[in-house]
């Protein structure tokens, strides 16, 4: 028995459905907003370098080698001799989705993934009768990798569809800037880092892949479908980090660091195709395609932390960082206009999204040999929620760092572990989604005194 | 965008390439072109910042900005410390305490300067901390005048400043103080190391207070050990030990036991040592004063000891000998003379009236000439080698043997006259042995010897002091023994032999000696009895009787052999000169040789025998000057039968005519020193002594450093002299001795010990002795600490004789590190690669480890001298700073740093430096033993820890003793080698024990509780 209207309507339907809602997989499952941007990293990035992560980034106050620059340009200035530095970081991200009105698409998902996260050098000069410094500094800041592949199963009104999906999304957002501090007092002293974010000098964009393969009943007759639509994002703008050193007294220094917000052009380029086969009435098979692009404004932003440090002996330093960032103006505007929130993918009228605080507290022992040899250990812990519907999801983390430091070159490992428990509701609350995140970071600095 | 990060980057490099710019507040202070008060990166107002722009401002002289900067910088961090952190990872060495105090001394606040190097070494020792707190001290109690004594020395050890000893080496332990500050200690010693390389305790800094122990090497012989103590004013104290260092046990000297009628043995013989002998036993039974530095044997053995006897003595300094005498070889020596030997009375009673002067006719007179010869022996010595010089010695000598030629019928040729040089100890006992050899029957022999004589206070014995006698050595004496033995011999025909000694102590001729006798005849003061009939009214011609039948009686006695002495003195000096007023008249001769050539000049009886002449001319003139008594007696000899040795006067003579006159030439002649040339048999010893020694040890391998020698040495005539390697071991002759020895192996490998033996005829004999001495594997050189020297030098030396010096110091720092005895130099050429920076000597380090490595090395001694020009000083100069490193190679652990520091770079004081710096690397880096206290398996626990000073790091050799080598002949250890069980490393220090993981372990199943081990 045939519902040539039903298959007509739902065969409309599948096309229509397949052609906007495959920006990303949650959207597959629900339907979703097409405006969210998902980033599986942390949204809170801060600065990078090995010992400073292995403090858990507690570092505002501290930001007294050549990573300062990216943690707060006023420290930069304490460096009295050129340094420059090399990171690099590899990951192991896995998230346990889970959703309780499809079970069988629960499971773990995750991906690995390693490559260069900083590089920088710093040169201290005099000039006009004042100290100051600059830095050349790349740091990548966001990381866009996410592989999912599960079964998805549709069972609704007379359309029953099972499927596989696979989808895969990579990039980065990073930023080359250039950074100057200078001393303003004995105590005091300022910088900035100019930010530079263009997918034509460093990495920042991202794509994804879905692919769909799927067969199903409508009506009581069988159909397969096969779709496979690609995402490519450019990112483009820039901003600035305004820091401050204050040496307090011998032992204690407080800085302060200001992310400034900025807008940033996103360009959206889409290629998709989808068909559609019954076996049994061909008359109701259909094809289609896209290629769509358009462009976009994202709106990045403020950001602010306050730090403070204390050396209890010329060898132990701890450290504390507050961070702010002001979730609620991260906005998409698209090309019509229309603001979004990026993090929901609902109208920004309708994200409920607060600002996020970050607290990380960390400590550096070094452990001096007779030899003259450095070898720190560093260990900290923080919290650095995401930015969530109603309240942030809560993330914790802690890490771990050693190395050796040898006449002017200086080795450093540090090990982070990030956690979350019940996160991204808000991304398919239909589904009864929500997901617990596992994430092992291992970072690899070297930093050279010259 | 691209444009705009392009320019950033463009600006960036523009910087980047701009070149070094100073900091702002690097305000530059100008001085002889230099540029001062400036860092190497930005100033940013941190403890480090002002530290080291204090620095650069002390540098440039800029003292008051310094001291400015560095009280800036201890206000914000006021602990001096090495390896600081500044920033980031950035380390100095942050010394603003030292450095306060060395600028407060430059400008003469010295109290000030003293406070601050004191709260700088408070925290961390540094050598110029110490060095300058020395010198602001120093100035300091100048300028105050504080210093008023010089330093003592107590020293603890030894107790007395005089002892003997036989070991190799003696701890001299003691307390150097003073009311200010000890600043040095050096010790001496006169042994085998020369003066000038004395042992510096090591000061790091001054103390009003510092004991020191330091371990001295002993040679055989004397030894003086001079401690020097020097306080921070310049005053300074010496207390000086002597220690005779005694390795030779006392000298036994025993004749076989001789059998008596009661079947019981007569033991003869003496124990000596220089040292006191301590104990003495014959067969197990002490006997004898103990302490006395000979002590007779004159025991009498029970016949259950069958005439053997085990005697043993020790000295003072733990020597022993021990021999064994048995009395199975008596019947060789059955004629010995086992009662005492009589003296003869000293009243005339019993000397026989025969025995005194009469008067022949002429016949008999020529008939006896014709009969007899005459021969002399004449010696006299003024030029002694070593003793005090003698004024008329050679003047009486010469002036008898005229009178002897030009009155008494002696022909030139039958005189040997032995003078100053020719009167060696050899030259005079082959003259008189020869003189005697020569004698036929019926002749004459006449002895005089004028010169310095000796006298054994123990033994009695006396001695002629040859010229080149030593002072102290009685070997180098002539014995009376000696005299006495050439003089009584069956084997000398002579008719009438005479001895006249005018020497010191001369009169011990007359005494008895060990093995030989003499009846002594000394004329009491006023004339009774013979000696009143004889002298009477003082003319011959009160005897009442014919001259000619006086002259027929007196050469009856000629006829009789007669072996007379006359000495110029008893037991006592004699004088030189005569004293007095008479000395005027007279001062070309002795007391007792004016009145003796008196007598005989003005003798007008053609025939007189000596006793006649000393009683009537000679005694009593002699005696009446008062102090000086001659003595006349014989030799207790079956070669004495009373007789008398007798001068016969030419006729002419005696009748009162002038005697000719003799050619000066011939005279002088005479003194020529000829050979004689021996009959048959003669010498009458002509055996070499006999050495007898543990002789199964020749050959062996030894692994001590010092072998007992136990020799036997006889000799018939009496042994001289025996040494080993040239030194003399004997210090009193005897003719049966036995002597223990500890003899000094010098080298390893091949030792020969040469023993040489010399009997009082001069005879000879030489022993040979090989061994082969081995270092215990585990001191050999090859398992000591392996190490490659690495040593850097300043980019440039800030003064000419900065550099000259430290190209010194590495070469000489190099040959220390060498002979030090710790460490295995596997490559000792050096970098000369520049060191520009001690920071970035880092990176130096690590090729030098790399290098270590290769090597195979198990550690790296990384070395960094340091020069630095300082201004400030009067003369201006530069400073040397010797930084050493021990590092291991394999894990880069630091076991040790150590520095030295000073201003004075002569070359002397930079030799002291290097001294300095090795004497700290060994402090640092004891080599100990210890005991394994368990075996885990992987982990050793041994007894020594950081109490026992050493290192984590630090190398170990697990070892155990081989099979002793025992000396076949006496049954003591040679030594033995060692059996190295593996080598480990100490892993865990704690304070009594630590923690080593062994390697290298040979396949034993582990290590036993008390397994020995030493550091590498």
């Amino acid at each position: 028995m045939r519902y040539p209207k039903i298959k007509s309507r739902w065969g409309a339907g599948l096309l229509f459905w397949f052609m906007l809602t495959a920006i990303h997989p949650i959207s597959l499952c629900l339907g979703a907003d097409l405006q969210r941007i998902e980033i599986p990293s942390s949204f809170n990035p801060v600065g990078s370098g090995a010992r400073a992560l292995g403090m858990s980034g507690a570092f505002i106050a501290v930001a007294d080698d050549a990573t300062a620059a990216s943690w707060n340009p006023g420290g930069l200035i304490q460096l009295q001799m050129p340094e420059i530095s090399v990171v690099y970081d590899g990951f192991h991200r896995t998230e346990a989705n889970r959703f309780v009105r499809s079970p069988a698409a629960s499971g773990d998902e995750s991906v690995t993934r390693g490559r260069i996260n900083y590089l920088s050098g710093a040169y201290p000069f005099s000039l006009l009768g004042k100290d100051m410094i600059v830095s050349l500094n790349y740091q990548r800041l966001y990381d866009f990798t996410r592989k999912w592949d599960f079964p998805l199963v549709t069972d609704e009104k007379g359309l029953f569809l099972e499927q596989r999906v696979d989808y895969k999304q990579e990039g980065d957002l990073s930023a080359v800037g250039m950074a100057w501090s200078i001393q303003a007092t004995s105590a005091l002293s300022f910088g900035v880092t100019l930010n530079l974010w263009d997918d034509d000098l460093s990495p920042n964009g991202w794509k994804s892949v879905t692919v769909q393969q799927g067969s199903g009943r409508d009506a009581g007759d069988a159909f397969n479908v096969q779709s496979i639509i690609y995402d490519r994002y450019s990112f483009k703008g820039m901003n600035a980090n305004i820091g401050m050193l204050w040496i307090v007294d011998r032992k204690l220094t407080v800085g302060a660091v200001l992310k400034t917000p900025f807008e940033a052009d996103l360009s959206h380029t889409r290629r998709g195709a989808v068909s559609v086969q019954y076996p049994g009435a061909p008359e109701f098979s259909y094809a289609a395609s896209e290629n769509s692009s358009a462009d976009e404004t994202l709106k990045m932003p403020l950001s602010f932390g306050i730090g403070a440090a204390y050396r209890f002996f010329h060898n132990l330093t701890l450290s504390l960082d507050l961070y702010r960032t002001e979730w609620d103006d991260f906005v998409r505007v698209d090309a019509h206009g229309s603001k979004w929130s990026p993090i929901t993918g609902e109208a920004l009228s309708d994200a409920d999204i607060d600002p996020t605080h970050q607290i990380r507290m960390g400590m550096e022992y070094l452990w001096i040999t007779r030899q003259r040899q450095i070898i720190p250990l560093c260990a900290g812990f923080f919290y650095d929620p995401a930015p969530a519907p109603g309240s942030p999801d809560d993330i914790f983390g802690f890490s771990l760092g050693s190395g050796i430091g040898y006449g002017i070159f200086h080795f450093d490992v540090a090990y982070q572990y990030r956690f979350g428990e019940d996160m991204g509701e808000y991304m398919m609350e239909a589904a009864g989604f929500s997901q617990n995140l596992k994430e092992h970071t291992l970072y690899a600095s070297m930093v050279v005194h010259f | 965008m691209k444009r705009t990060l392009a320019a950033l980057f463009l600006l960036f490099l523009l910087f980047f390439s701009s070149g070094c710019s100073r900091s702002s507040y690097n305000t530059c202070a100008e001085k002889d072109g230099r540029c001062y008060g400036v860092t190497r990166g930005a100033f940013l107002g941190r403890w480090w910042n002002y530290f080291e722009r204090g620095t650069s401002f002390a540098d440039g002289g800029f003292w008051q900005k310094a001291e400015a900067d560095f009280r800036q910088a201890l206000g914000q961090w006021d602990e001096d410390r090495r390896r600081v952190r500044t920033y980031g990872r950035h380390l100095i060495d942050y010394f603003p305490h030292r450095e306060l105090g060395i600028v407060l001394f430059r400008q003469g606040r010295y109290p000030e300067a003293v406070q601050e190097l004191e709260a700088s070494l408070a925290t961390v020792a540094s050598a110029r901390a110490h060095f300058y707190l020395d010198k602001a001290r120093q100035a300091r109690i100048e300028q105050e005048g504080l210093d008023r004594t010089p330093p003592a020395i107590r020293i603890t050890s030894p107790a007395s400043s005089e002892i003997i000893s036989n070991a190799q080496t003696l701890t001299v332990e003691g307390v150097a103080s003073d009311d200010t500050f000890v600043k040095e200690i050096r010790i001496h010693w006169q042994g085998d190391a020369a003066l000038d390389d004395p042992i510096f305790v090591r000061i790091d800094l001054s103390e009003p207070r510092i004991g020191f122990a330091e371990e001295i090497p002993l040679r055989a012989g004397e030894n003086e050990i001079r401690i020097t103590v020097r306080d921070l004013a310049g005053k300074s104290s010496i207390k000086t030990i002597r220690i005779s260092g005694d390795r030779t046990g006392p000298v036994l000297s025993a004749s076989p036991p001789v059998r008596r009628p009661d079947g019981r043995y007569l033991l003869n013989g003496y124990a000596h040592d220089p040292s006191g002998v301590r104990t003495l036993t014959i067969n197990g039974r002490s006997i004898g004063k103990t302490g006395a530095e000979e002590i007779a044997i004159r025991d009498i053995l029970l016949p259950s000891h069958g005439g053997r006897a085990v005697i043993e003595a020790e000295d003072m300094a733990g020597n022993r000998t021990r021999t064994l005498v048995d009395g199975a070889s008596l019947s060789q020596m059955e004629g010995f003379e086992a009662a005492p030997l009589l003296l003869a009375a000293s009243d005339g009673a019993v000397i026989p009236a025969r025995t005194r002067g009469v008067l022949t006719p002429e016949k008999r007179i020529q008939g006896y000439r014709e009969s007899a010869e005459n021969h002399a022996v004449i010696i006299g010595i003024n030029d002694y080698a070593k003793w005090p010089e003698l004024k008329t010695a050679v003047n009486d000598a010469r002036a008898l043997q005229k009178i002897l030629t030009t009155r008494y019928g002696y022909e030139e040729e039958q005189i040997v006259l032995l003078t100053d040089g020719e009167a060696t100890w050899e030259k005079i006992l082959h003259v008189l042995s020869g003189a005697a050899a020569r004698l036929s029957e019926n002749d004459n022999l006449l002895v005089y010897f004028a010169g310095h004589g000796q006298l054994d206070p123990l033994t009695d014995n006396g001695y002629w002091i040859p010229r080149d006698g030593s002072r102290n050595d009685p070997s180098t004496w002539i014995t009376n023994t000696a005299i006495r033995d050439i003089l009584t011999n069956p084997k000398v025909k002579g008719k009438n032999i005479l001895v006249i000694a005018d020497s010191c102590y001369s009169g011990s001729l007359l005494r008895q000696g060990p093995g030989a006798g003499v009846a002594e005849a000394e004329p009491p003061g006023p004339p009774s009895g013979f000696f009143s009939f004889l002298r009477g009214g003082g003319s011959v011609a009160r005897f009442g009787r014919e001259t000619t039948d006086l002259e027929k009686r007196i050469l009856e006695l000629a006829r009789q052999r007669s072996r007379q002495v006359i000495s110029s003195g008893g037991i006592e000096p004699v004088s030189d000169r005569i004293p007095g007023a008479q000395a005027q008249e007279n001062p070309e001769h002795s007391l007792f040789a004016t009145y003796l050539l008196k007598a005989l000049t003005e003798n007008r009886l053609r025939v007189v025998d000596i006793e006649y002449l000393y009683n009537t001319r000679i005694w009593k003139s002699i005696v009446d000057q008062g102090g000086q008594r001659p003595r006349i007696g014989r030799l207790k000899t079956l070669m004495d039968a009373d007789g008398q040795f007798v001068f016969v006067q030419d006729t002419a003579i005696a009748a009162g005519k002038a005697p000719p006159e003799k050619d000066a030439d011939a005279v002088a002649g005479n003194t020529a020193y000829r050979r004689p040339q021996l009959p048959d048999g003669f010498p009458l010893d002509a055996a070499p002594p006999e050495i007898r020694f543990n002789r199964g040890i020749d050959g062996r391998t030894v692994y001590i450093e010092q072998v007992l020698l136990e020799i036997d040495v006889d000799d018939e005539s009496g042994v001289q002299s025996v040494s080993v390697n040239g030194r003399k071991i004997l210090r009193r002759p005897g003719r049966y001795l036995h002597l223990n020895h500890l003899a000094a192996l010098e080298k390893v490998g091949e030792n020969r010990l040469v023993i040489e033996c010399m009997d009082q005829m001069g005879n000879r004999s030489r022993q040979e002795i090989r061994l082969h001495r081995k270092v215990q594997k585990i001191h050999e050189t090859g398992v000591r600490m392996s190490a490659v020297p690495f040593i850097l030098g300043p980019e440039s030396a800030a003064k000419p004789d900065a550099e000259s010096s430290q190209i010194a110091a590495k070469a000489y720092l190099l040959r220390r590190l060498t002979q030090c005895g710790r460490f295995n130099i596997i490559d000792a050429t050096y970098s000369p690669n520049s060191l520009k920076t001690p920071v970035n000597s880092t990176e130096e380090m690590g090729a030098a480890m790399e290098n270590a490595r290769a090597l195979d090395a198990d550690f790296l001694i990384y070395g960094m001298l340091l020069t630095k020009e300082e201004t400030g000083r009067e003369a201006g100069g530069a400073s040397l700073q010797i930084l050493i490193d021990v590092v291991e190679t394999d894990t880069g652990e630091r076991l040790t740093t150590q520095d030295v520091y000073d201003e004075d770079l002569s070359l002397a004081n930079v030799r002291n430096l290097c001294r300095g710096i090795v004497v700290k690397l060994r402090d640092a880096l004891p080599l100990i033993g210890g005991q394994v206290v368990r075996d885990d398996g992987n982990a050793v626990i041994i007894n020594l820890g950081e109490s026992s000073r050493i290192k984590k790091g630090m190398h170990l050799i697990f070892f155990e003793e081989g099979e002793p080598v025992i000396d076949p002949d006496t049954g003591r250890s040679l030594g033995s080698d060692t059996v190295i069980l593996g080598e480990g490393r100490i892993e865990r220090l704690l304070p009594e024990f630590s923690y080593t993981k062994p390697f290298a372990r040979m396949e034993i199943p582990g290590f036993e509780r008390g397994q020995r081990l030493v550091m590498k």
